[in-house]
């Protein structure tokens, strides 16, 4: 059989198993038992299929997707985060756009505390946007920096999303971690620098209003006690990896730790905040292990087959310019983020991509820069990127989903000005991986 | 016949419920066990390499052990592109036929993790690390995990032909159907 029909026939199968709603982990079981049978040699191919299955999943680089999500968890259920957002907001005074901007800041935090993204849209969604709505933002401004800034969540660490990236392209997940750091500021400079000339030019779509005064002293005080500390959770987060205490592995776990702490000392954890941190946690990372240990069988399947190597051939013959190759991946990726959501994207797309890229001479942690971006932008385009329905489901009755489409639409092009800045300029990726231990 | 069906799925919650509790404790136990690894390593210069081993096995653990518990509160996450497409008919009897296909593929993968698990054992197969445990033992929770799988397939394509939600919890006779 030809690769390209061993191609048609696993990924055809696969799509339409997905695209009917069978559970996506169980679409991989059931392509993946068809496949280790007819390609495998039969039953040796299924005894094989087993020790693939338990071996793809008895790996310490899988700990953090587990442990990351422990840490959002109780950062959701001890609401550490709305406090966050609380003592932001005594901060931002009467500037114009302060509600979009929170919006944009409190996306930096949350992202960097919880590393998911939907999560982040809904807390920002379902606590600020009615307050936008009360004060008169249109839905431009309302809508859209909660959208843009919520997604962060996959650029700035401990990210979810850039771990899975880690372990199925194989790079280094510390190197990930750390490299997407300052393309994930950038972008939430961009979303700034975007709600704040919208303001000027438009004052409409945001009108100011008068806010109590808070004292200096208030202002220090809600800092140091409710802002500071999360600093903690940072430190023990990316900071251990930058110092060499700890692999990006294990700094999940001494992740989740300090933010256990951290709601302890604030007097907000107690055992029901813990039981459904621990069960919300479980039933994400098992739904996420089994797609893993699906998918990394089926990354096996298609290489066994020639399918990888037959489609690498493929993208790079599409054009001689290395450039317009890569573009041609990330444009890919961001037309699939508009239909499905972005764990299925990686698993399928990364095992061809990678080596792509590494046979054009790039290197492959800033391709994944490029790649966590575009599944950013992916998931908040229309028609059909999770972070809209998500919006939708946060936001007031009577919200229609052209509203939520059109107020993406400014963030969306900071997203591709954000791609094109780290294309140019790989050393923002760079330099942040050069100073690691 | 349905009374005893309904005592069946009963149970059946229950175990697997016991299973997801077990599996909530394996993952503390690996936060636990790798911060105190950093910590000794980092401070104390001594390092226990086998705490990692542990913490990968538990890995798996948890997911198998865990995973007809979360398929029965519908957390596997499914992409619905078509189906809102379909009439109510069609869409009950697809979800009717995938969910048997998936209990399918998971017996057959039960079947064969039963045979690499038997032929393990028999070998006295370790594995070639630090602790070198049997492997039978590691392997052991596929086919457990993906057996309970089977079954909660199974019963989700009979709960979706009698009208009942996906979600064994909340449904008017406590989920036990």
């Amino acid at each position: 059989m030809e690769w390209y029909e061993a191609f048609l026939i696993i990924m055809g199968s696969l799509f339409v198993l997905m695209f009917i709603g069978m559970p996506v982990a169980f679409a991989f079981l059931v392509v993946n038992v068809v496949g280790a049978y007819m390609f495998f040699g039969g039953i040796p191919g299924m005894l094989q299929l087993v020790i693939q299955v338990s071996e793809s999943l008895s790996t310490f680089t899988l700990v953090p997707v587990a442990l990351f999500l422990v840490m959002g968890e109780i950062m959701f259920h001890s609401g550490i985060g709305i406090n966050l957002l609380d003592a932001l907001d005594k901060w931002f005074g009467s500037l114009k756009g302060r509600l979009a901007l929170m919006a944009v800041g409190g996306g930096v935090l949350f992202s960097a505390l919880t590393g998911n993204s939907m999560g982040s849209i809904a807390l920002l969604g379902s606590s600020l946007v009615p307050e936008m709505e009360k004060r008169g933002y249109r839905k431009p401004m309302s809508l859209g920096p909660i959208l843009g800034s919520g997604g962060l969540a996959i650029m700035i660490p401990p990210s979810g999303l850039a771990v899975l990236l880690g372990v199925v392209a194989e790079l280094s997940i510390g190197q990930i971690l750390i490299a997407i750091i300052l393309p994930g500021i950038i972008m939430a400079v961009l979303y700034t620098t975007y709600i704040i000339g919208r303001c000027i030019v438009d004052p409409d779509v945001a009108p100011t209003f008068a806010v109590e005064h808070i004292p200096l002293s208030e202002k220090i005080k809600v800092t140091v006690t409710q802002i500071l500390p999360v600093g903690f959770i940072i430190f023990m987060v990316v900071g251990v990896i930058f110092v060499g205490w700890a692999t990006p592995s294990e700094s999940a776990a001494s992740g989740a730790l300090a933010t256990f702490l951290l709601a302890t000392f604030q007097g907000r954890m107690n055992w029901m905040v813990f039981k459904k941190a621990i069960i919300g946690s479980l039933e994400i990372s098992v739904m996420l292990l089994l797609i893993i240990s699906g998918a990394l069988a089926f990354t096996q399947m298609l290489a066994f087959t020639g399918a990888t190597e037959g489609l690498v051939n493929v993208v790079l013959s599409l054009s001689s310019n290395p450039w317009v190759v890569v573009g041609l991946m990330i444009a890919t990726v961001i037309l699939l983020g508009m239909l499905m959501s972005p764990v299925p994207i990686m698993l399928v797309t990364l095992p061809v991509f990678i080596p792509v890229v590494e046979k054009l001479g790039f290197d492959p942690i800033w391709f994944s820069v490029l790649y966590l971006i575009a599944i950013e932008t992916g998931s908040t385009s229309p028609p059909f990127g999770a972070g809209l329905f998500v919006m939708k489901g946060v936001a007031p009755s009577g919200t229609t989903m052209s509203e939520i489409y059109w107020a993406a639409v400014p963030f969306l092009i900071c997203d591709a000005l954000a791609i094109i800045i780290v294309m140019a300029f790989p050393i923002i990726v760079a330099w942040p991986v050069s100073l690691m231990f | 016949m349905r009374m005893l069906l309904t005592t069946i799925a009963a149970w059946f919650d229950r175990f697997n419920k016991f299973l997801a509790a077990i599996a909530c404790a394996m993952m503390v136990a690996i936060t636990l066990a790798i911060c105190v690894e950093i910590f000794t390593r980092t401070f104390l210069h001594f390092s226990n390499p086998w705490l990692v081993e542990l913490s990968e096995i538990t890995l798996l653990y948890l997911t198998f052990l865990a995973a007809a518990w979360v398929l029965g509160n519908d957390k596997h996450v499914s992409i619905d592109l078509l189906v809102g497409y379909m009439s109510d008919r069609m869409a009950i009897t697809t979800q009717f036929i995938l969910s048997w296909v998936a209990a399918i593929a998971c017996f057959i993968v039960c079947w064969f993790g039963i045979l690499s698990v038997i032929d393990q054992f028999q070998n006295d197969i370790r594995e070639p690390t630090i602790m070198a445990p049997l492997t039978f033992w590691i392997t052991a929770v596929v086919p457990f995990g993906l057996f309970l799988l089977g079954f909660q397939f199974l019963r989700r394509g009979l709960r979706v032909i009698a009208g009942l939600p996906l979600a064994v919890e909340g449904d008017q006779d406590g989920g036990h159907a």
